[in-house]
């Protein structure tokens, strides 16, 4: 039951998020993940999540996503609040507002590049010439402009996560939540792909959300904010 | 009590007397053939719902299995003849000046119309195709209860008969299909004593399942136990009569 | 650009042998459903029209005649002033006059009990008759004499053509005797209709047993089609009110009403033999369809997450589903119906003479489809699609997308 009274709502923030906790239960044996996080992320900002392996990043992630439910806590996005939301508000909810690069760029195989970063479009049922125009202007952003037609599987890795990042931004989210997105790349095309999210923030003012322990990832962001053991431990 | 044991007694002597049922359906059918060789005239008054049919005839019969028919009347049907030996029946048409064997399985079609089959026309086919029963027995009458043997060629389940026990004067034969339902009842009325015999002079026969449907069966002219040579039964008798 | 139709076929054929297999599989259903209608549809309209043919769509007799065992009870009164009434009530009817006469033909030796048939029958009746049963001979003309007897009838008399017979029907209102001269023999697919079938002409039977009367009038309508016999039933009650008490009008189904059963039978069996093709059909494409969602969970878990709500990925599967079994569909269809359509000129094989001739089959059957029998097929092969999919539809729909992306297949 959303409690609007308790909380104070910022609204420059893109992104709030409050005393979010998350148990996973196995077998009766309960397991805290995220033990009371709040979080704030303005628009604008370019910012990662960073912390050991088990430290609740992905699990932030995913809540703030809306592809998990938390035990406890609020997500606002914008006005916002998600946390509650049914599992098919929240696929409405991630296709209008959210953009998302996964670490094992997750491509549809038997689609091209430009299918691929059309896919999220099309989900929305724009109508084919839109599609076309922003998936190709998304690629060119990135740089993939001629592997346009080819499959993923004609794609290197880091060919493959800019058409991931294309499929993000072609569809115009509020906030991009990017799950170590260089995590599967060499230091060459990490880097490269880093400059390229960045150049989206600074020139089209995209938000962007990663967790990542990569350091060449998390040198470039304006904002780290440290987990460890499910708390967040402290802001840089 | 005295009168329960007279009534015991009187009970086991007649059924003594009556127990053979074989004997008992041989004087019944006995009494309906007159017993013996036969020759007489036969009205045969064919009645349906809408109509009704005269015929007479001239029967010839040796008393068994042999009987020669010849119609006299109507003049439409005048001429014709059936001349029974044994299983064979033939007949004699005049228009076609032919003789005609009748198959076996035409033995049960109506007789001229009527309500009797070819079958019913003479013979002893009760005593020879049934195995008898006696089912029921009071001072009276009796009933047996007929059943036909395996092969007998016969269309019906089970055929009942009513008789005097005194004299076994037939009364009524009942005809049941496979089923058990009643399809045919024969009544015999004004008996004439002949050689011993009570010989029934009036047979009706009635279809039970097309009511209206009846044929009566009138003797007149006849003598009994005279001698009738055996020229009588051959096809040239069949033609020209004897 | 793709769209969901796109993609979902692609889907498809990633799996390009299990796929094909099971596409080919609804193929097969389908194809065999459309040979199996075309065929019972053939042998359907053919006992129909044999059936039609010989008893006629709609017969008139006395009321009550199964319970009427004499002649004169059976007989038509006022057999013309009715067969009259039947023509301008139906004039694109065809009439066919009938006297049946029990009665006893002999031979020179042998006799049997026959039931004699008096016809009087339209040009073309007459020769489909001649066409279908005249073994030898010339079938009786109503000036002359003659009989026409079955082939089995005639031996068990003793007799062959030009040799004389004589019939023996008493208690009539004709002759009640005649001889006939043996002009035509006539063989029969059931041998005990062989064994009775005694033809004369109409005129000869009524001088035998009844001047100017008939026991039975038959009504050809001109339809050729079982489906068209609605159309019977449905006159029925009319022509019972114009004809007036004291007769009844039957239909073929009533007065032949084994054969009826049979043909009754027929479309329930299509029915059986197609659910039983395409639920076995329907298993296997339940099978690729679960296959194919299971090896790309991840993938369905990215399009969750990308934002695909519950109603369209059950969509999506049910798709690739469809898409499938309509693949199979055509190809299944095309097939059947380029089949039936070759047999369509009329085929034939060894023995259907002989087992089809009791039960009315024509010996060359002419297979036909009706657009509703296609059209009927392809949406068994829609429904298959749909009911397969349903189940791992429902699947895909509950996934999880964080459980789903972590899937390794």
């Amino acid at each position: 039951m959303p409690s609007r009274n308790l909380v104070e709502v910022k609204v420059n923030a893109v992104l709030q998020v409050k005393n979010l906790t998350k148990i996973y239960k196995v077998d009766s044996v309960e397991t805290p993940a995220l033990r009371g996080v709040n979080l704030e992320v303005g628009q604008g900002e370019f910012a990662a999540l960073a912390g050991p392996s088990g430290s609740g990043k992905t699990t932030l992630l995913n809540l703030i996503g809306g592809l998990d439910h938390p035990t406890s806590g609020q997500v606002w996005l914008g006005q916002q609040r998600i946390d509650g939301l049914s599992k098919a508000q929240l696929a409405n909810l991630r296709l209008w507002n959210l953009g998302f690069v996964f670490q094992a760029y997750n491509l549809i195989p038997v689609l091209s590049a430009l299918e691929n970063a059309a896919f999220v479009l099309e989900l929305r049922g724009e109508s084919p010439a839109e599609r076309q125009a922003k998936a190709r202007a998304a690629l060119e952003t990135l740089g993939m402009g001629e592997f346009a037609d080819r499959r993923p599987n004609q794609l290197s890795g880091g060919q493959q996560q800019r058409v991931a990042v294309a499929r993000a931004l072609a569809a115009k989210p509020k906030i991009i939540l990017a799950d170590e997105p260089t995590a599967n790349l060499d230091s060459k095309t990490g880097i490269a792909l880093i400059e390229h999210m960045r150049a989206l923030n600074r020139e089209q003012g995209m938000t962007f959300l990663f967790s990542s322990h990569d350091p060449r990832l998390l040198e470039h962001v304006d904002r780290v904010v440290y987990l460890e053991d499910g708390r967040v431990q402290g802001v840089v | 009590m005295k009168g329960k044991i007279l009534l015991l007694l009187l009970g086991l002597s007649l059924s003594s007397a009556a127990s053979d049922p074989q004997a008992v359906l041989k004087a019944i059918v006995d009494n309906q053939r007159g017993g013996g060789s036969v020759r007489a005239t036969l009205n045969l008054s064919v009645a349906r719902t809408d109509r009704q049919t005269q015929y007479v005839l001239d029967i010839v019969s040796d008393g068994n299995e042999r009987a020669l028919i010849q119609v006299k009347a109507p003049p439409r049907e005048a001429g014709q003849a059936f001349l029974r030996d044994g299983d064979n029946i033939l007949i004699y048409n005049p228009t076609l000046k032919r003789v005609l064997r009748l198959p076996p399985s035409g033995r049960s079609d109506s007789f001229l119309g009527s309500d009797l089959s070819y079958s019913d026309l003479s013979g002893r086919d009760l005593q020879r195709d049934y195995t008898p029963k006696i089912t029921a027995e009071d001072a009276n009458n009796l009933t047996l209860e007929l059943t036909p043997q395996p092969s007998a060629p016969t269309p019906y389940g089970k055929v009942t008969i009513q008789a005097k026990v005194k004299g076994y004067v037939p009364l009524e034969v009942t005809f049941f299909d496979q089923r058990s339902q009643a399809v045919k009842k024969v009544t015999f009325a004004q008996y004439a004593e002949v050689n011993g015999h009570s010989f029934p002079v009036q047979t009706t026969v009635e279809d039970l399942l097309h009511s209206g449907n009846r044929t009566t069966l009138v003797y007149s002219d006849y003598k009994f136990g005279v001698s009738i040579p055996s020229g009588c039964f051959d096809q040239r008798a069949l033609v020209a009569g004897c | 650009m793709f769209n969901l139709l796109t993609l979902s076929w692609r889907n498809v054929w990633r799996q390009r042998g299990r796929s094909l297999l099971t596409a080919g599989a609804v193929g097969l259903a389908v194809f065999f459903a459309l040979v199996y209608q075309g065929l019972i549809g053939a042998v359907e309209n053919g006992m129909y029209n044999t059936l039609a043919q010989a008893v006629g769509h709609l017969q008139v007799r006395v009321a009550g005649y199964r319970d009427k065992r004499e002649l004169r009870d059976l007989l038509i009164p006022g057999a013309e002033a009715v067969k009259a009434k039947l023509q301008q009530a139906q004039p694109q009817a065809e009439i066919v006059v009938s006297l049946e006469v029990p009665a006893l033909l002999s031979g020179e030796s042998r006799s049997r009990g026959v039931l004699l048939v008096g016809q009087e029958q339209p040009p073309k009746f007459a020769q489909n008759f001649r066409a279908q049963f005249l073994q030898a001979g010339q079938m009786p003309t109503s000036n002359t004499q003659g009989i026409a007897l079955g082939a089995a009838l005639a031996r068990a008399l003793q007799v062959k053509l030009g040799d004389a017979v004589y019939a023996y029907a008493p208690n009539t209102q004709g002759s009640g005797a005649a001889a006939y001269k043996v002009v035509a023999l006539l063989h029969f697919p059931d041998p005990a209709a062989e064994g009775r079938a005694a033809y004369l002409s109409l005129a000869a039977a009524q001088a035998l047993a009844a001047p100017g009367g008939a026991t039975r009038l038959e009504l050809h309508l001109p339809i050729t089609r079982y489906s068209q016999d609605s159309l019977v039933s449905a006159l029925r009650p009319a022509l019972a009110i114009a004809l007036g008490p004291g007769l009844s009008v039957e239909t073929w189904r009533e007065v032949n009403p084994s054969l009826a059963q049979v043909l009754a039978l027929l479309q329930p069996l299509v029915l059986v033999m197609m659910l039983i093709f395409f639920v076995l059909a329907g298993l296997m494409v339940v099978n690729t369809v679960y296959l194919g969602l299971l090896e790309r969970t991840r993938e369905f878990g990215v399009i969750t997450a990308l934002g695909a709500g519950p109603a369209k990925v059950t969509w999506m599967v049910l798709l690739e589903s469809l898409l499938l079994c309509l693949s199979g569909a055509v190809g299944g269809g095309l097939l059947g119906v380029g089949l039936v359509t070759i047999l369509s000129k009329g085929f034939t094989y060894p023995g259907l003479d002989k087992i089809g001739g009791t039960f009315g089959i024509p010996q060359v059957l002419y297979p036909s489809l009706s657009v509703w029998a296609v059209l009927g097929t392809l949406l068994f092969a829609v429904l298959t699609g749909l009911l397969a999919a349903w189940w791992p539809a429902r699947v895909a729909a509950q996934m999880e997308p964080v459980e789903a992306m972590r899937f390794n297949a």
